[in-house]
């Protein structure tokens, strides 16, 4: 064997190595965002969420919609940052498992976003908020059904605001969906 | 061959340079506290709960609050709840409601006796309301330097709550928590009717 080829043949070993001690498996995986979750409860639930031109045909006072079309002068009023929202008006969501709901939703989401409160109740009435550090921002997920209507919000949270959410998890996630939902649009 | 030798050598040095310094790397992320409660086996109860609540809030996330400036906020509240979470590294809260008293039992809750039972674990208070069937035990992580976190266990007969802080707490700065970061009011020792008072010194473990 050539000098050369053991010298090559070692640095492969020694690169296999490091990565293999170094490198977590779960980057690899495609971080999942809104849009993952929003698939999650159509594809979890059998539900269908409200498009935008529904919304504007039936003209909805509040905007139930996306941040593309949440007017300046509105989202100057808002305390959150961007956001992006999707919601599911009465909808069937007693057909499938809520606590199969929940475990779908951790393997979407985790490792990648943080768990930060979920409540579940015997009605169906869920709600999960989770969190993922962006930069100064903080990026949190909202997933929200009760009876026959969810929503799925996502949004640019500055540091205040978070420390409000961490003081009252359950109340803070409700008004922030709440917020979102009743920006008005352009 | 004795170059082969000796670049062989070499390339072994490196393979175990390199190995050892990922190894360290590796080994330099923080191990699980022991405050840290694990709560899976608690997870079963959750198909059999008519409302199950989590909260967790880890040192991740308390490292994103700016306590500095919320310390010198004008809000009152804003400054205490601050100067508390400044000691905290975590906050982690189990909660399950039954439709009827019985569908929990001291099995389900086992695993997370075993932990309270190992080392640095002590049972501060033990209040048992035989009225309506509650109890309520705080216990303490100390390693006899400094406190580690802390454990409340409320067995109610329609529902079991577990809170899990870790950081510097004790019970005074417990009470202050209580209502704020997904704590429930747990009302230990406040009720005037009361079977058995606190204890005031560590409980014998059960």
């Amino acid at each position: 064997m050539r000098p050369k080829r053991i010298i090559t043949s070692l640095l492969v070993v020694a690169c296999a190595l490091f990565f293999l001690v170094n490198v977590p498996a779960a980057p690899l995986k495609k971080e999942a965002e809104f849009g993952a979750v929003v698939k999650l409860v159509e594809a979890h639930y059998r539900v269908k969420r409200v498009g935008i031109s529904t919304l504007a045909r039936v003209g909805i006072a509040t905007a139930k919609t996306t941040a593309k079309i949440i007017s300046p002068t509105a989202r100057k009023y808002l305390r959150l940052g961007d956001f992006k929202l999707a919601i599911f008006e009465d909808q069937d969501f007693s057909a499938a498992a809520a606590h199969e709901f929940h475990r779908r939703i951790r393997e979407t989401l985790e490792p990648d976003w943080h768990p930060l409160i979920s409540v579940r109740t015997q009605d169906e009435a869920q709600t999960f908020t989770y969190l993922k550090e962006d930069g100064d921002k903080c990026k949190v997920l909202i997933v929200f059904i009760e009876g026959r209507d969810g929503g799925v919000v996502q949004v640019d949270l500055k540091p205040q605001e978070l420390f409000k959410l961490l003081r009252d998890p359950e109340d803070e996630s409700r008004a922030i969906a709440d917020e979102a939902a009743t920006a008005e649009p352009e | 061959m004795r170059t082969i030798i000796n670049a062989t050598n070499k390339l072994v040095h490196l393979v175990a340079a390199v190995t050892f310094a990922a190894t360290l790397a590796a080994a330099q992320q923080p191990p699980p506290s022991a405050a840290k409660l694990q709560t899976e086996s608690l997870e079963r109860l959750a198909t059999k709960a008519s409302q199950v609540v989590d909260v967790n809030i880890d040192e991740r996330v308390l490292r994103l609050v700016p306590i500095k400036m919320l310390m010198e906020s004008s809000d009152k509240d804003e400054q205490i709840a601050a100067q508390l979470l400044k000691e905290l590294k975590g906050v982690y809260v189990r909660s399950y409601e039954f439709n009827a008293p019985g569908e929990y039992g001291e099995s389900d809750v086992s695993g997370v006796r075993t932990q309270l039972r190992s080392p640095g674990w002590t049972r501060i208070v033990n209040v048992i309301q035989k009225k309506d069937g509650r109890t309520v035990e705080v216990h303490l992580l100390d390693d006899g330097a400094k406190i580690g976190g802390l454990a409340v266990v409320a067995f109610e007969p329609r529902r079991l709550t577990l809170v899990n802080i870790v950081g510097n707490v004790d019970m005074e700065k417990l009470s202050r928590l209580e209502g704020r970061f997904g704590i429930p009011e747990l009302n230990i020792g406040r009720d005037q009717d009361d079977e058995n008072e606190p204890e005031t010194k560590p409980a014998k473990k059960p």
